[in-house]
């Protein structure tokens, strides 16, 4: 009795150490294999720590015409992203199934987009302005496949709660390769999209006129700036989380093995993701904005195959 | 009887008390309307203002008495119809929306008086109180008419009053056109409902609502004059044309329980006659999707386009009153296959969603009033920055935009979550398969839609409060004209304060509409509080003890350096409001992938010596053509004007072709009576 | 419903052909194509696997040679010469198009379910789904696309189709036809890329759109 009460609390200890401190290490990550693309030697990969701790300590300047939305838009991201940390799928290793509904995952998404986009406009610049239209109508294109991909899932599980339908006991599931290889890459192309990497957005650029992401948190500084970036770098291990699961969930190997390979393989595949996300952004250009409805066309056809596979799958 | 198995022994006292709360509701409004006629200007409109809203409790305590047993009584039966007395019933159905009604009166009473001191001249205020009275009288006796007759004469009591309140300000171009609009509207919706009607009657042999039955072959004529007639007084796709022109012209406070209910009541309507009337026509079912499901997208995408906060305010009405028809269709098409499971979620989604949307809608016109009182115009280029001065608006137009988002823990996020369970559960139950496509299709559509809606409310506000101010009217706008407490602002927050609580207890939301979906649904063993397993109100406590705590220690610890500067102007000196985003430049990239549906027209003029590198003047100009306006009404109103014209040839004013004319008449009449 | 691996196989084909309605890239197209004739080739040696007929791995390592290899490598190196990289669409935009043709996959599904004669059970007939959806595909292709050379990589896909379709309810036809039909399209896509140099040559553009001075 003991025993398992110890286990489950160092199995949350864990869980919660790994969602709070792997974030920063995804992004330690894709810069490196960036830079090591380009021939660079590149930042350490623990660089992503440093540059938080630095914005922590740092004097903050807002703008005198923002609101009280701008001030405290990146506590409520941060937050909602723990809570999301908490309910949705990203790893298979969950202490607990607090039952991540499936609307509820993408709405709480949708409500960080929500505040993200009031916080942009909040200051009244140009590049804050600009960025959050962008980003609202990326969203608008995403969604669709997101939603798809995921309800898909569900409809062959038969229910909408994600812990479920994404846990490996689920016999639902076993046969499905193709439904889960198809929902994965859907939902990778969607990940691209939403988290601003590389074919809708560039992260690194300078130029304010071509950003999305970068345009919207313009005006943020020190340890606001600190807790945007994190609660992107949370957001960004979520997706690639909940993607990585869906290409696990499609090899065979995975479902007739333990819990630990399964935790140790869900944590290695998001760093696969990422560093595939690294090689992307290295052999890709970013797309021009007009072509950007091209790309995520994409997604949402995977989505499509989704419904059609889940739509056979209960044929009766 | 039937309809209602809740039907409950109980003692005489609470029957009485409850039906005479409701007609002494009526009766004190009915005093206000008498005193606001003869007594002119002695009156104080706080007064009238407390007539109003004694009024309103006494509905509310009555919904709240009566919310879980039958009531018939006949108060009114001096009025006679002829062909019907007056008689009310009071159910499970009739009480949410008789509460909303209550709450909505609520709100606008406390508003009014600080709107009416704003109106100048006696004449105005007169009307406004006038037609406010009989506007919630016929409201309410809609709400508990018993019968066909009595339903459409207070309906429409209800319909032209609310006329004359969008006229209200009837010396403007602007609000005749709207008036005018409506006025069309709602005869043609009283037409087909008066033949549904009869056709009912024809069939049945009875008055009596409670009577009708959609479930026979017959009853199909009359299901689909009743969609019509209702689509046209909620503002569905195609006939939501009026919608936009007609519900942002009635006055501040009254546009809540305009904009709360007018729609409201004809799905109440439809719930109450093909639901509740065990329709099972899957023509009806299908086309109430397809109707729905258009109605939908069409009105979120010109919500999104829209400049004018209460229009864009407005479509978003067609996209929600599409979104509810949608889950009716779902409802008769799931009970028409036995899928009990799916028309309960469905027949809650639909009763919870109408009326969250009511109680939303009403917050947020509300707050549009307050913004219009204070700037003096709707034009979000001429506005922003009012965070600032109008902080309480904000907020409350913030609660209302983040619930009609239906982001979590709002109270639409729950009725919407019903809505994406029964397409979702509907995807792998046992259909047809081209349902079940269309059940996961409706999944994406809904997504689509929603992130159309959240793309449309953060425009709405980060435009209109957030940013610079746009002109000098913003920036000069204040909260209250008096320093005391401002009515318009207390309706404001009792409404926001209501979607909080709704919110966040929405398993007591949902326990509470229990008999009305067991009354929908035949059901008796469904429990609302079960429908709905997500925690919001715990998800939102965590959320609020972990963004405080993040306040404290991350954010807190230092803010004492934080500094104050002007927004980044990349160094070339102080930003003019002109580098602002717009309304329109905001909607652009999206009105751009869609603009084969919007008819957008973008025009770009530079000019100056070396245009390339130094233009002198930049002018763009977007025009956006109402597709359905100029390609569907104005060809149909053209050819009637052109078979108008034509028939004015027969009256050549001559006498003798008159009487030749009724000969023939005569003629066709006796050839007719002859029955051959 | 469970997938035997060739229908699973032809499932991917399938779905490689739509995915080339998704972009106007030329280039991308020819992969995808690629890997959706890879696909089949696949397909074939699958079912020369099951039936036990040798000759149909000669004929898959015909299709993989030819067409999943040869053919791209050629249109590749006429994109390169002409000098144009994409196609500048007609009627309706590519995702669009891309998602209209998933849709066909579903429509072609229901057709197959109806279609008599046809091998397997009316709920999975997959492997006629996939050659019905790819059918669709390439006139699909065929409609929306302006470049001449995007109406080749149509046929070829339309082409497929009709391979797939006749592999998997005949199980193969005799060596000689499937390797005379195999030249045939060589031949005939050798004809029209050499063609689309003289198009080129004479009108300074390979859009069809623009060639309707041929009538009468």
């Amino acid at each position: 009795m003991i025993a398992t009460n110890i286990q489950a609390i160092l199995e949350t200890l864990a869980f919660i150490a790994t969602f709070l401190l792997l974030p920063p290490l995804l992004i330690g990550i894709i810069r490196k294999t960036k830079a090591r693309f380009q021939n660079r030697i590149g930042a350490p990969l623990l660089q992503p720590y440093f540059d938080l701790l630095k914005l922590l300590s740092k004097g903050e300047t807002i703008s005198k015409h923002t609101s009280w939305i701008f001030r405290s838009t990146a506590a409520i991201n941060v937050s909602l992203l723990i809570i999301l940390a908490f309910l949705a799928p990203w790893t298979s290793l969950r202490p607990f199934n607090l039952g991540a509904d499936l609307f509820l995952v993408i709405y709480l998404l949708a409500l960080t987009r929500f505040f993200t986009v009031l916080s942009a406009l909040d200051a009244g610049s140009a590049f804050g302005g600009f960025g959050a239209s962008r980003e609202v109508t990326l969203a608008l294109l995403v969604e669709p496949a997101v939603i798809l991909c995921l309800a898909a899932i569900g409809s062959v599980s038969q229910t909408s709660d994600l812990g479920i339908a994404f846990s490996f006991d689920n016999v639902a599931l076993i046969n499905q390769p193709g439904l889960w290889f198809i929902a994965g890459c859907g939902l990778f192309l969607a990940s691209l999209v939403e988290l601003s990497r590389m074919p809708a957005d560039d992260p690194t650029t300078h130029l304010e006129l071509t950003m999305v992401h970068e345009a919207m948190i313009l005006e943020n500084s020190a340890a606001n700036l600190a807790l945007v970036e994190y609660a992107h770098f949370l957001k960004i291990l979520i997706l690639l989380g909940i993607s990585s699961q869906c290409l696990l969930h499609a090899i065979p190997f995975f479902w007739h093995t333990n819990q630990l390979v399964l935790a140790l393989f869900s944590i290695f595949s998001i760093m696969i993701l990422a560093v595939s996300i690294a090689v992307i952004e290295s052999v890709a250009v970013k797309l021009r904005w007009t072509k950007l409805p091209e790309f995520i066309a994409y997604s949402v056809a995977m989505s499509i195959f989704c419904v059609f596979i889940a739509l056979s799958k209960n044929l009766n | 009887m039937r309809g209602n198995p809740q039907k409950q022994m109980t003692n005489d006292h609470t029957i009485l008390s409850a039906a005479n709360l409701f007609t002494s509701a009526s009766a004190i409004w009915l005093a206000g309307l008498v005193i606001t006629a003869v007594g002119r200007e002695r009156i104080t409109s706080n007064f009238l203002a407390f007539l109003m809203l004694a009024g309103a409790i006494l509905t509310l305590g009555g919904a709240a008495i009566s919310w879980n047993q039958s009531i018939e009584y006949n108060h009114l039966q001096y009025i006679s119809f002829g062909l019907a007395p007056a008689d009310s019933l009071v159910d499970s159905l009739s009480v949410p929306f008789l509460g909303l009604l209550g709450l909505l009166a609520s709100a606008a009473a406390v508003a009014s008086p600080s709107h009416v001191a704003a109106l100048n001249g006696q004449g105005k205020r007169g009307h406004y109180w006038k037609l406010s009275f009989i506007f919630l009288i016929g409201l309410q006796q809609v709400l508990l008419a018993s019968n066909g007759i009595a339903f459409l004469v207070f309906w429409e009591i209800m319909s032209l009053s609310s006329a004359g309140l969008v006229a209200a300000d009837h010396i403007r171009h602007r609000a005749q056109r709207a008036a005018f609009a409506y006025l069309t509207a709602t005869r043609i919706s009283t037409a087909f409902l008066t033949a549904a009607f009869l056709w009912m009657h024809q069939n049945t042999g009875s008055w009596a609502l409670s009577a009708w039955h959609f479930s026979t072959e017959q009853s199909l004529v009359a299901a689909f004059f009743l969609l019509i007639a209702v689509c046209t007084k909620a503002g569905v796709w195609p006939m939501h044309v009026w919608l936009p022109l007609a519900y942002p012209e009635p006055p501040g406070p009254t546009s809540a329980i305009f904009a709360g209910l007018v729609g409201n009541i004809s799905i109440y309507l439809l719930m109450r006659l093909l639901l509740a009337g065990d329709c099972s026509h899957l023509a009806i079912a299908y086309s109430a999707i397809a109707l729905g499901t258009i109605s939908s997208l069409w009105g979120v995408l010109f919500a999104l386009m829209e400049r004018d906060l209460k229009k864009l305010l407005a479509y978003s009405t067609v996209e929600n009153m599409g979104i509810i028809l949608t889950a009716i269709g779902t409802t008769i098409l799931a009970h028409s296959h036995g899928l009990t499971t799916i028309a309960t979620l469905a027949s809650a989604a639909a009763l919870f969603h109408t009326l969250n949307h009511g109680l939303v809608k009403a917050l947020l016109f509300l707050g549009a009033a307050s913004v219009e009182r204070a700037v003096h115009t709707r034009e979000l280029s001429a506005l922003g920055g009012l965070a600032k001065s109008m902080p309480w608006t904000m907020l409350c137009f913030f609660i209302g935009s983040l619930s009609i988002c239906a982001m979590p823990p709002m109270n639409c996020f729950a009725s919407k979550w019903l809505v994406y369970q029964t397409f979702f559960q509907l995807s792998f139950a046992n259909a047809p398969i081209l349902e079940r496509a269309m059940a996961l299709a409706m999944v994406g559509v809904l997504a689509f839609v929603g992130a159309l809606s959240l793309a449309c409310f953060t425009k709405a506000v980060g435009i209109a409060f957030l940013g610079r101010p746009r002109s000098n009217a913003a920036a000069k706008a204040k909260e209250s004209s008096t320093s005391g407490p401002d009515g318009l602002l207390i309706a404001q927050l009792i409404l926001a304060v209501a979607c909080v609580m709704i919110g966040t207890s929405v398993p007591i939301a949902l326990e509470g509409l229990t008999p009305a979906i067991r009354h929908l649904t035949h059901d008796q063993f469904v429990i609302g509080s079960n429908l709905f397993p997500i925690p919001q109100g715990q998800l939102a406590l965590v959320g609020g003890i972990l963004v405080s705590s993040i306040y404290l220690f991350v954010l807190g610890r230092r803010s004492g350096e934080v500094k104050s500067y002007i927004t980044w102007d990349c160094g070339f000196g102080p930003l003019s409001t002109r580098t602002e985003e717009t309304g329109s430049s905001f909607s652009h990239p999206i009105g751009r992938i869609f603009s084969q549906i919007l008819q957008l027209k973008v025009t770009t003029e530079i000019s100056g010596k070396d245009r390339r590198h130094f233009p002198e003047t930049v002018r763009v100009e977007t025009f956006m053509t109402p597709i359905l306006e100029t390609k569907l009404y104005r060809p149909v109103m053209g050819l009637f004007d052109w078979l108008s014209a034509s028939l004015v040839r027969l009256q050549t004013g001559s006498i003798h072709i008159h009487l030749l004319y009724v000969f023939l008449t005569m003629l066709l009449l006796v050839f007719l009576g002859t029955n051959i | 419903m469970i997938l035997d691996t060739f229908e699973a196989l032809a499932m991917v084909s399938a779905i490689f052909a739509i995915l080339i309605l998704g972009t106007t890239h030329l280039r991308t197209n020819l992969s995808f194509y690629s890997l959706h004739t890879m696909a089949i080739a696949a397909v074939t040696a699958w079912i020369a696997n099951i039936t036990h007929e040798d000759h149909l791995y000669l004929v898959a390592v015909g299709v993989f040679v030819i067409k999943a290899w040869s053919i791209p490598w050629f249109l590749n190196s006429v994109i390169k010469k002409i000098n144009i990289g994409t196609d500048g669409g007609a009627f309706i935009a590519a995702p669009l198009s891309m998602h209209i043709g998933a849709l066909m996959l579903g429509l072609s599904f229901m057709i197959s379910q109806q279609i008599p004669g046809l091998i397997g059970e009316p709920e999975s007939r997959l492997g006629s789904t996939a050659a019905m959806s790819i059918l669709f595909t390439g006139v699909l292709l065929m409609l929306t696309r302006r470049a001449a050379i995007s109406q080749i990589v149509g046929f070829l896909v339309i082409e497929n189709g009709i391979y797939l379709f006749a592999v998997t309810q005949t199980h193969g036809m005799p060596l000689m036809i499937e390797m005379g039909l195999l030249l045939e399209v060589l031949v005939a896509v050798m004809v029209a890329g050499l063609l689309l140099f003289n198009i080129k040559k004479s009108f300074e553009h390979i859009d069809v759109s623009q060639l309707t001075e041929l009538k009468d």
